[in-house]
C-alpha cells in the first residue's frame, strides 16, 4: 500500500470504530423504515399512490440531520487531532500534508456512504415492496449522498481553517442554522418587508445547497415544480426539468468540492 | 299508428357501398338514399368528404375508413341521422375552418356512436342540434402542441344530448357550451388540456366519468345546476392544473367523486354566485393533491361534508391569504387532524383547525411558493406554535372531524422481488463492509 491509500484505510477505520458511525447509521435505518412503513406512501386511491407527505417528511429528515451528522465528525477530524497533538506526530512522517487531508477527506466520505447506505437501503426495501418506482429512489438517494458530501466539505474544511475543535464546532453549527433555517427565513423577510425582487429568492434557491437538495427531490418528484408556483414554473421555463436537476446538482457538487479544497489549501501550506 | 311504422319499414332500402357494393363512394349512395334507408359501407379506404342531407342510418362494417387526405372535414351531417361503426382519418388542420371528423348543424336527434376517429383537428363537431346521442367512439387528436389542436367533443348550443362512454384523448378539450340538459358519463378525457371546458349551461350531469392527466380536468362557468357523481379528476399537473374548478356557477352538487395526485384538487372561485344559493360538495375523496381546496377570499355558502381529505400537502388555501370560514365544513375526515375520540362516537372531540404560518404566508405571496416543503417555513410553523402571538388565522374549523376515512382505499399493490432484494443488499453489503473495514491492518497486526 502506498502512504496515500493507507491513510485512507486508516481513517475508514477509524471513521468505522467511533460510536458515532453505529449510532448514525441506526438512526437513519430507523428513521428510514419508519418513514417508509408509516409515511402514507402505502395507500393506492385510484392507481395513484400519495408520495407527498411521506417525502416531505424524507426530505425534512435529510435536510435537518444528514448535514449535522456530517458536519460534526468532519469538524472534528483535524481539530481534534491537531488538539491531541496526534497530527503533530502523524504529519512527521513520510507523509505530505495533503495526503494527510485527502485521506481524511475520502476516508468520512467513505464512512458516511456507508452509513447512508445501511439506513436508506433498508428503507428503500420497504419503500420499493410499497411500489415506489426504484429508479425514483436511486435518483433522491444519490442527492442524499450528495448533501453529506458537501457537509463533509464543510466540515473538514473549518476544521482545517480553525484553531481548536470548539470553535470549529461553533462554527459549523452557525453555517448549518444559517443554511437550514435563518438565511432563507433572513431572504423571505426581505421579500415580504423590503421588496427584494423575486428572482433573489431563486438565485437563493439555487445557491444554498440545502435548498438546492430540495429543489433536486421536488423536480424528481414533480418535474413541472408546479408546486413551487409561478417561481417554480419560470425555472422550468428557463432551464427544463434536466436543467434544474443540473442545476440542482452541480450547486451540490460545487459545495461538495469548494470548502474541502480550501480547507486543503490552507492546511497543506508550508508552515 | 303500427301500419305506417311497418310500411316505413318495409319501403326503407338498404344501400350497400365498396368494391363489390351498389355504389362505390358514400358520397353516391348518399346522393341516392331516400329518408330512413341503410347504408352500409363494406371494408376499404374511402377518400372522400361526403355531406349528409337525408336523414338515413349510416353503418360502416369493421375496416370501413373515411380519410380526408388532412384536408377539409371528413363528414357534414345535416340531417337526423344515425352514424355507426366508422372510422374517420386524417382531416384538415385549420382552425379557422374547424376541420373535424363529424360537423353537425341543425341535426335534432342525431346519433354517433361505435366510431372512431384519428388524427383528426376537431373530432365530433355538433351546432345548435338538440337531443343528440354521442356513444361509445375514440377520438384520438392530432399530434399537435396543445395550443394546435382542436376540441375532441365539442356540443354548442346543443340542448338535451348525451355523451356517454366515450375514449377521447390528446385533444383540446372538450367543450359544453350554451348547451343545457346534457348527460356525460362514462367518458374516459386524457393527456388533453380541459377535460371538460363548460360555460353558460344549465341542468347538466356529469357521472362516472374519469379526467385522467388533462391541464384541467373540469371547469364549469357561469352555470347553474350541474351534478357530478362518481367522477375521477386525477394528474391535473401544471402551474394552472386543477383537478375540477368552478368560476361564477351557482347549484353545485359534487358527491362521491376522487380528485387525486392534482396540483389543485378542486377550487372555486365567485361560487355560489347568487345571494341566498348553496353549493353541496359531499363525500368526495379529495387526497395527494399539492392544494386540496383552493378558494379565492370572496367564496362562500359552500357545503363540504362528509369529504375526506387525505394526504394533500395543503388541505385547504385561499388565494391571497384569509379564511375560509364562510362556508361550511363539517364531518369531513382529515388526515392530518391531530385530535382523539374519548367518547368513542366516531367524531373527533375536539374541532379540526388549520391554520399554518407558513402556509398563510404562501398564500398570500405567490412567489413565496418557492420555499415550499422547505425546512425554513417548517421552522416558522415551529415558531408560530411556540410564540402564539404569530399565530395566523384559522383557515377553515371542522366542528366535528370524523376519524376514519368514509371510503375505503385499495390495499397496495404487489411487491417488486428485484427492487427489495437489491435494497436489501445495499444495506447488508454496506454493514459488512463497515465491520470489515473496521479492521484495516488484519487481525494478526
Amino acid at each position: 500500500m502506498t502512504p496515500a491509500a493507507l491513510l485512507v484505510r486508516r481513517e475508514i477505520a477509524t471513521a468505522l470504530r467511533a460510536r458515532w458511525f453505529a449510532a448514525y447509521a441506526a438512526i437513519f435505518l430507523l428513521s428510514g423504515l419508519l418513514l417508509a412503513a408509516v409515511g402514507g406512501g402505502d395507500a393506492l386511491i385510484a392507481g395513484y399512490r400519495g408520495f407527498a407527505r411521506a417525502f416531505a417528511g424524507l426530505v425534512h429528515l435529510a435536510l435537518l440531520f444528514v448535514p449535522l451528522m456530517a458536519l460534526l465528525p468532519a469538524t472534528a477530524a483535524i481539530a481534534d487531532e491537531r488538539e491531541s497533538g496526534a497530527l503533530e506526530y502523524l504529519l512527521a512522517q513520510p507523509v505530505t500534508a495533503t495526503e494527510v487531508y485527502l485521506g481524511k477527506w475520502v476516508g468520512l466520505a467513505a464512512a458516511l456512504g456507508l452509513a447512508l447506505t445501511v439506513g436508506f437501503g433498508a428503507a428503500g426495501a420497504v419503500a420499493v415492496a410499497r411500489g415506489v418506482p426504484p429508479g425514483l429512489l436511486a435518483v433522491l438517494f444519490g442527492q442524499v449522498v450528495l448533501l453529506a458530501l458537501v457537509f463533509v466539505a464543510i466540515g473538514l474544511g473549518l476544521s482545517a481553517l480553525t484553531t481548536s475543535r470548539a470553535r470549529a464546532t461553533t462554527v459549523a453549527v452557525v453555517v448549518w442554522l444559517g443554511l437550514v433555517a435563518l438565511g432563507t427565513l433572513g431572504i423571505l423577510i426581505a421579500f415580504i418587508r423590503w421588496g427584494a425582487p423575486a428572482w433573489a429568492l431563486t438565485v437563493w434557491t439555487f445557491v444554498n445547497p440545502i435548498e438546492a437538495f430540495r429543489l433536486g427531490v421536488v423536480s424528481a418528484l414533480d418535474p413541472d415544480l408546479s408546486l413551487l408556483g409561478p417561481a417554480g414554473a419560470r425555472i422550468v421555463d428557463r432551464v427544463g426539468p434536466y436543467g434544474t436537476n443540473a442545476l440542482a446538482a452541480l450547486s451540490l457538487a460545487l459545495w461538495a468540492l469548494v470548502p474541502g479544497l480550501a480547507g486543503l489549501a490552507v492546511f497543506s501550506r508550508p508552515k | 299508428m303500427i301500419a305506417p311504422l311497418a310500411l316505413a319499414l318495409l319501403q326503407a332500402a338498404v344501400l350497400t357501398v365498396g368494391p363489390t357494393g351498389a355504389f362505390r363512394t358514400v358520397t353516391a349512395a348518399l346522393a341516392a338514399a331516400a329518408p330512413g334507408d341503410t347504408i352500409r359501407v363494406a371494408a376499404g379506404v374511402y377518400r372522400e368528404h361526403p355531406v349528409l342531407t337525408t336523414p338515413v342510418v349510416l353503418i360502416g362494417e369493421p375496416g370501413a375508413i373515411l380519410d380526408g387526405g388532412l384536408a377539409g372535414t371528413l363528414l357534414r351531417v345535416e340531417a337526423p341521422a344515425t352514424i355507426r361503426g366508422l372510422t374517420f382519418r386524417r382531416s384538415g388542420r385549420l382552425q379557422a375552418e374547424e376541420h373535424a371528423g363529424i360537423l353537425a348543424e341543425r341535426a335534432d336527434g342525431l346519433v354517433i356512436e361505435d366510431c372512431r376517429f384519428e388524427e383528426v383537428l376537431f373530432g365530433i363537431y355538433i351546432k345548435e342540434s338538440h337531443g343528440v346521442i354521442i356513444r361509445h367512439n375514440e377520438i384520438i387528436g392530432k399530434d399537435f402542441p396543445v395550443a394546435l389542436r382542436g376540441d375532441g367533443i365539442r356540443l354548442w348550443s346543443s340542448h338535451d344530448g348525451r355523451v356517454e362512454d366515450n375514449h377521447v384523448a390528446r385533444v383540446r378539450d372538450l367543450v359544453i357550451w350554451f348547451s343545457n340538459g346534457t348527460v356525460v358519463r362514462g367518458n374516459v378525457v386524457r393527456d388533453s388540456r380541459y377535460g371538460l371546458h363548460f360555460m353558460y349551461s344549465r341542468d347538466n350531469r356529469f357521472e362516472d366519468n374519469a379526467f385522467l392527466a388533462n391541464h384541467v380536468g373540469a371547469f364549469i362557468m357561469y352555470s347553474q345546476n350541474i351534478t357530478f357523481r362518481n367522477n375521477l379528476f386525477a394528474a391535473a399537473r401544471g402551474t394552472t392544473g386543477r383537478g375540477l374548478g368552478f368560476k361564477d356557477s351557482d347549484g353545485i352538487t359534487a358527491e362521491r367523486n376522487v380528485l387525486v395526485k392534482n396540483a389543485v384538487g378542486l377550487s372555486l372561485d365567485n361560487s355560489p354566485t347568487t345571494a341566498g344559493v348553496r353549493n353541496a360538495f359531499r363525500d368526495n375523496l379529495v387526497a395527494y393533491n399539492d392544494v386540496g381546496v383552493l378558494l379565492l377570499p370572496s367564496v362562500h355558502s359552500n357545503d363540504f361534508v362528509g369529504n375526506a381529505f387525505r394526504d394533500n400537502l395543503v388541505p385547504v388555501r385561499v388565494t391571497g391569504g384569509g379564511t375560509a370560514q364562510r362556508n361550511q365544513w363539517k364531518g369531513n375526515y382529515w388526515s392530518d387532524y391531530a385530535g382523539f375520540d374519548e367518547n368513542r362516537d366516531g367524531v373527533g372531540d375536539t374541532p379540526y383547525r388549520y391554520d399554518r404560518l407558513s402556509d398563510d404566508l404562501l398564500a398570500r405571496h405567490d412567489e413565496l411558493r418557492l420555499f415550499a416543503v422547505s425546512p425554513a417555513t417548517t421552522a416558522l410553523d415551529l415558531l408560530s406554535r411556540v410564540l402564539p402571538l404569530l399565530a395566523p388565522e384559522a383557515i377553515i374549523v371542522d366542528s366535528a372531524p370524523v376519524l376514519q376515512a368514509p371510503r375505503a382505499d385499495a390495499p397496495p399493490r404487489g411487491s417488486r422481488p428485484v427492487g427489495i432484494l437489491l435494497a436489501v443488499g445495499l444495506t447488508v453489503g454496506a454493514g459488512a463492509a463497515a465491520w470489515r473495514l473496521r479492521r484495516p491492518f488484519g487481525r494478526a497486526a
